[in-house]
């Protein structure tokens, strides 16, 4: 399959925020949560670093809409052409970068403020994950509110997840494991039914996009959607191991436990840009079954 | 470079000899791609599903050809009638553009020939 430039461009902004966008509202998830088991320079920090996903988020998502004109009028000098930059905006993409753009910005609030905020700023996740349900295949289904609902559960759970990436490998660099352990083993406790709900919203909307699961292996959608879920996979096999090997070993005070707790979240973290990579292509140069 | 990097990735398990587009598409076009017709009056687009034409762009030999506009402010529909100038004989070539009401933009090409002996 050939990509045109502007696929590719419009692929790797797409693929950038949901990274940053899912980070930074997993960030402001994640300091509601655990705030309380943060030390201040912890909180202090993952605040900073969550500001810093949600600023970048802005950034790409407003770069997308240039794209947009870009790939319509199918030269660079199209990306300034404010007719066909107007279309974008006023599309269903244009809506959902306004409100994306809306729930990051409540999400900043966590950089200029303490505690008190934090339930606002996860507010805003919530807007941040219900602003990719605006657009997008969900929205062609023509299937009411469900499919959108369900990308809206899927992608909350996802920032759930990823955006306590950066948040647990900065934890997992204290010298006290069982320090580490107790924060590990919330989150985990969490995420069971985190990830149960993200996989029961995921596999609906699978039904509906795919239509038969034979489509999983016979049309293009459901053979990039079988790579991402081995992707996937992998991912819950290495939670798994943080779960059940890794935690009880911090709560023993094994200190080897803390660099190979690092190490595995690395891991998380590539396994994760690929899961994102292959959804920001198979969402841009292909379509579920359902709407062909 | 990030280029292939991204279509190696983006690629995985999107091999096909017939990649399926869900998005949407070029139905129809009149004059139909490939044909020989007496000049036309309009150009009319029909598409899979109801989209946004945002531009409509004929070539002849190269040269672009004035006063072919699309009507930017028309809403989403599935048809399109563009007028276009009086046409000489000669191959034309029409780029065209539309968002569909997913956001996810289209374009395509195709051509036809004016002749005075088509009737």
């Amino acid at each position: 399959m050939e990509l045109s430039s502007f696929e590719a461009a419009a692929i790797a902004a797409k693929a950038l925020t949901y990274a940053f966008s899912l980070s930074a509202a997993g960030g402001a998830i994640f300091v509601l949560l655990f705030s309380p088991l943060l030390r201040a320079e912890e909180r202090a920090q993952i605040v900073r670093v969550t500001a810093g996903f949600a600023v970048a988020a802005i950034i790409v998502t407003a770069l997308r809409l240039p794209i947009i004109a870009a790939t319509l009028g199918g030269d660079l000098f199209s990306m300034m052409d404010w007719p066909l930059l107007q279309f974008a905006i006023e599309s269903s993409e244009g809506q959902a970068a306004l409100v994306r753009a809306g729930g990051l910005a409540v999400i900043l609030i966590l950089a200029v403020s303490s505690s008190p905020v934090s339930v606002v700023a996860a507010l805003g996740a919530i807007l941040v994950a219900a602003s990719f349900a605006l657009t997008g295949h969900s929205l062609s289904l023509e299937r009411g509110l469900i499919p959108q609902a369900l990308v809206a559960i899927h992608l909350l759970g996802i920032s759930y997840w990823i955006g306590a990436f950066y948040p647990l490998r900065l934890i997992a660099y204290r010298s006290d494991p069982p320090g580490v352990a107790l924060i590990t083993k919330r989150f985990g406790d969490i995420a069971v039914y985190v990830v149960a709900v993200l996989m029961i919203a995921g596999f609906a909307l699978l039904w509906i996009m795919l239509e038969s699961p034979l489509a999983l292996f016979e049309s293009d959608y459901g053979r990039a959607l079988a790579i991402k879920l081995l992707f996937v996979a992998g991912l819950l096999g290495l939670a798994t191991v943080n779960r059940y090997v890794l935690t009880p070993a911090l709560l023993r005070g094994d200190i080897s436990a803390l660099p190979r707790l690092r190490n595995s979240i690395t891991v998380e973290m590539l396994l994760a840009g690929l899961v994102l990579v292959v959804t920001a292509g198979l969402t841009t140069v292909t379509g579920p079954p359902a709407l062909e | 470079m990030l280029k292939s990097i991204i279509a190696s990735v983006a690629t995985i398990g999107l091999l096909s000899a017939s990649p399926a587009f869900a998005h949407a598409a070029l139905k129809v076009s009149a004059p139909k791609s490939g044909a020989t017709v007496a000049a036309p009056q309009t150009l009319s687009l029909t598409f899979s599903e109801k989209v946004r034409l945002t531009q409509v762009k004929l070539t002849a030999e190269g040269k672009d050809v004035s006063g072919v506009q699309v009507d930017r402010a028309a809403p989403a529909a599935p048809t399109f009638s563009v007028p276009l100038p009086k046409l000489a004989p000669a191959k034309y070539e029409v780029r065209w553009s539309a968002l569909g009401d997913d956001g996810h933009p289209v374009n395509g090409t195709f051509t036809f020939t004016v002749s005075n002996t088509a009737s």
